[in-house]
């Protein structure tokens, strides 16, 4: 993925997915400016140093990064002293279905691939109630197990295949683990425990993708209702969480039982009176000019778009789909007018998927710097936070909300309509 | 044959001279007993006062026949016995020909169960109106072994004994292995709740006592909690009722200051346990249903079922066997529910030999037998001998005093090598058959 020298090469460097690979940390990964850095330094330094099994939240807006950093976390962390099981929720269980019972399930099949994978030589009786007790409560015969392995799926990957995709395999997990998560628990952490032993190192669990519950009442029942249980495997586990659901007033409640929360920020382009941040300006700037020639940008283009999304995802994906436009039109560097143009059909979409009631709120937000319900029942907030239509930022101590910069114009003609 | 109950003395000499004034009479006279050993015995009271002819009927068209074909001639009471659970034709024709016993001329003596006298009150009230005298004998009780559900502060799931054979392998590796001492404790509690299940009681208080002072050490108050009242349901079983409340009592105070509604719950139900054990059942009963308010408040269906169960004990001693019924069942829907089997087998053990009180015994060792087959299979070694113990019991009320005898010596083998309190009261009972 050398640097793109043409519009057809940007296209493709310009993806949004997190960084996974060496090599890509190495040619896009840019350091964020001091005075933002990324907590991953201090969230490293405590599960090296720390002696007991913590649990933290980590959180930030959607497409700020935190996948990329927390592939780096893994990455920087000692590998003849840790097992890290990194993975996304997203990839094995049904987001838009989803409960605390499934995640433990997924955990424990999670942590017990990478346990064997990493070469544990699992006590014998530990590893086959461990397997009996996951066909107990999904209810998959033996014959099942036996005919897909044939056809190379590995024992752990039929159970979650079964559990992400059937609905009837998910209600039996559910109602025999109603009563019996502590026994799933118990047996998550001795197969633990064992692996530790055997392998003779500490387990360290990142359950990426969390904030991407696609229900808000269902990430509301998985981190307030249960978060006892979140503190019960005996591993370090850090666990995304949806950033909409800090600004429940619970949330200074359950933070507490956790032993850390670290905050990824997305980081404004503009302070609160409107004025340029110079470093962080340069550090969207730099993101761009990892991936691609800057000479493939006309002048005031990599402004435009900088300063229109004030997001690290969307300014990839505004920047890529603009380069497809230039490429069409087989020109050789892409516009501000080519960028303005894949801006305003973000609008459009926008402005057709939003309510009178979500408009009035953007409105207020856009006049007081604020977001925050007077009702507290009210999930006007928490939509448009969940959303990116509505993004916080932190600057030298300083807290603000803004409509997404994207969305300004639109914001600027429901007033002027008013 | 067993000897007349004392308490039963004033209420036979009343039978006997109603029985004695009815001469010549068609009256009807109701007697219930709870067992038919019980029965024959105040049978042969009355052979030797009356001249007495027995009739045993099960169907309607039986005692029809018999009330009108019968020959009574130098007959001075008829004696009725009817089955421990009545079927619809008998209700009927006791309901409908009623008349028929008064016709015959000659005093009749209807014995029934408690249960079946129920299903007269209800089913068949002509029967019932029209009766003379009604007398409620009391001997025959057995010595029943009602079980209480303890709730373990560390509670699991599991299959069969081959399961918890196979926790036990696991956590006794894990405690090897682990250098941890959180996994240390973990693995000890989870080790003294298995002995504890398979009722080696001795080696369960070793374990928490060993998982209490790593507790202490590492000053993890909810651990030091469990294991507080895990070794009172030990001293429980092993007959110390007043040691585990000293035990609970501990418990309770710290699942108050850590704020675990759960444990304190548990904490409260197993201190109801340890006052019954001690003959206060009216402060058992306000411990229980403080347990079961917690249980439902916190959607702890596991503790709900126990507290239930336990309530229905207290009922059962004080001999209001109907009313535990209805408790017992309620229990066994929970346990059943939650796929619980070791309070599925104590329940029908309760439930057993709550039929029994009422004078059911065919079906009470059915309902042994059931508990009998759940415990061999999970390991329960105390809800084995209890099982074994009723069905002796029962067996003996029926009359088939050589099982009784086998099961009764199999459950004392078990009590004694549990170190069981129970013990005591069979090796009374096998000497007292042996006289």
């Amino acid at each position: 993925m050398p640097r793109a020298e043409n519009l057809l090469e940007a296209y493709n460097n310009l993806y949004a997915e997190p960084l996974r690979e060496g090599q890509e940390f190495r040619e896009f990964y840019v350091e964020r400016p001091l005075g933002a850095i990324s907590p991953m330094d201090e969230l490293k330094d405590r599960i090296e140093i720390s002696n007991k099994k913590e649990k933290y939240l980590f959180f930030g807006f959607k497409g700020c990064g935190k996948s990329t950093e927390l592939n780096r976390l893994e990455a920087s962390l000692d590998r003849e002293r840790f097992l890290v099981v990194n993975y996304s929720v997203k990839e094995d269980l049904n987001v838009s279905d989803f409960d605390f019972r499934d995640f433990f399930v997924s955990m424990a099949l999670k942590i017990y691939d990478a346990a064997k994978k990493g070469g544990a030589c699992l006590h014998p009786d530990i590893e086959t109630d461990f397997k009996e007790f996951l066909k107990r409560i999904t209810r998959i015969q033996e014959e099942e197990t036996t005919s897909q392995a044939s056809a190379g799926l590995s024992w752990s990957r039929i159970v979650m295949l079964k559990l992400s995709r059937e609905a009837k395999t998910r209600e039996y997990v559910r109602k025999e683990l109603d009563l019996k998560i502590s026994d799933l628990i118990q047996r998550l952490n001795w197969l633990i425990i064992d692996s530790e032993e055997t392998l003779g190192k500490q387990i360290v669990v990142i359950v990426d993708d969390l904030d991407k519950l696609a229900r808000g009442q269902q990430s509301e029942d998985f981190f307030y209702k249960n978060y006892q249980l979140l503190l019960q495997p005996n591993c370090y586990v850090i666990y995304t969480f949806p950033i909409h659901l800090a600004f429940n007033p619970i949330f200074e409640n359950v933070k507490s039982y956790f032993n850390g929360f670290f905050i990824l920020l997305q980081l404004p382009v503009k302070d609160r009176r409107g004025e340029i941040i110079s470093e962080n300006l340069q550090f969207y700037r730099e993101v761009i000019a990892r991936r691609m020639n800057i000479d493939l940008l006309e002048e005031g283009t990599l402004q435009k778009v900088i300063e229109s999304t004030g997001k690290l995802s969307e300014m990839v994906e505004v920047m890529k789909e603009a380069a497809l436009k230039a490429f069409r039109m087989e020109r050789e560097r892409i516009s501000p007018d080519d960028v303005e143009r894949s801006l305003e059909k973000l609008r459009m979409i926008y402005d057709m998927s939003l309510t009178e009631a979500h408009k009035e709120k953007l409105i207020e937000i856009h006049n007081s710097g604020e977001a925050r319900d007077k009702d507290p029942d009210s999930s006007l907030i928490r939509e448009l936070l969940f959303s990116l239509i509505a993004v916080e930022y932190r600057h030298q101590g300083e807290r603000w909300c803004v409509v997404d910069p994207l969305l300004l114009p639109l914001v600027e003609r429901w007033i002027r309509s008013q | 044959m067993d000897p007349l109950s004392i308490e039963d003395q004033d209420e036979v000499d009343l039978l006997l001279m109603e029985i004695e004034i009815s001469q010549g009479r068609g009256n009807l006279v109701i007697c219930t007993v709870k067992s038919p050993s019980y029965r024959e015995r105040i049978v042969q009271l009355l052979g030797d006062r009356f001249t007495t002819k027995l009739l045993s009927v099960k169907e309607g068209d039986l005692l029809i026949a018999a009330l009108r074909w019968t020959d009574i001639e130098g007959v001075e009471v008829l004696i009725w016995e009817l089955p421990e659970r009545l079927y619809t034709s008998l209700i009927d024709a006791l309901n409908n020909f009623r008349e028929l016993f008064y016709d015959r001329g000659i005093p009749s003596l209807v014995f029934l169960t408690p249960s079946a006298l129920d299903v007269v009150i209800r089913e068949a009230p002509d029967f019932w109106r029209y009766r003379g005298g009604f007398h409620e004998l009391q001997g025959g009780e057995g010595d029943w072994a009602i079980q209480a559900v303890d709730t373990l502060a560390t509670p699991f799931s599991f299959k069969d004994k081959e399961d918890l054979l196979r926790r036990k392998r696991i956590n006794s590796y894990l405690l090897e292995a682990s250098r941890d001492r959180k996994n240390a404790l973990m693995a000890l509690m989870d080790l003294g709740s298995i002995h504890y299940l398979l009722s080696e009681y001795a080696r369960s208080i070793g374990l928490f006592e060993q998982a209490l002072s790593i507790a202490r050490e590492i000053k993890d108050r909810r651990a030091e909690g469990a294991a507080l009242g895990n070794l009172g349901a030990d001293y429980v079983a092993l007959g110390d009722p007043q040691r585990a409340v000293e035990f609970y009592e501990q418990a309770l105070l710290i699942s108050r200051e850590i704020m675990d509604r759960r444990a304190e719950g548990a904490a409260l139900g197993n201190l109801g346990t340890a006052r019954a054990a001690l003959g206060d059942i009216r402060q058992a009963v306000e411990l229980y249903e403080q347990a079961l308010s917690i249980a439902r408040e916190i959607k702890d269906r596991r503790s709900e079922g126990a507290a239930l169960g336990n309530l229905g004990t207290t009922r059962a001693a004080l001999g209001e066997p109907r009313r535990a019924l209805e408790i017992f069942e309620q229990a066994l829907a929970i346990a059943r529910d939650i796929g619980d089997r070791r309070s599925v087998g104590a329940m029908l053990a309760n439930t057993g030999a709550a039929y029994a009180a009422l004078g059911e015994h065919r079906r009470a060792v059915a309902l042994f037998e059931r508990a009998l087959a759940i415990s061999r299979e999970i390991g329960d070694r105390r809800g084995e001998a209890n099982a074994l113990w009723n069905m002796s019991q029962s067996l003996d009320a029926l009359g088939d005093r050589t099982r009784a005898i086998d099961c009764a010596r199999a459950a004392l083998s078990i009590y004694e090598a549990i170190e069981s309190p129970n013990a005591e009261a069979v090796r009374k009972k096998l000497a007292k058959w042996r006289e």
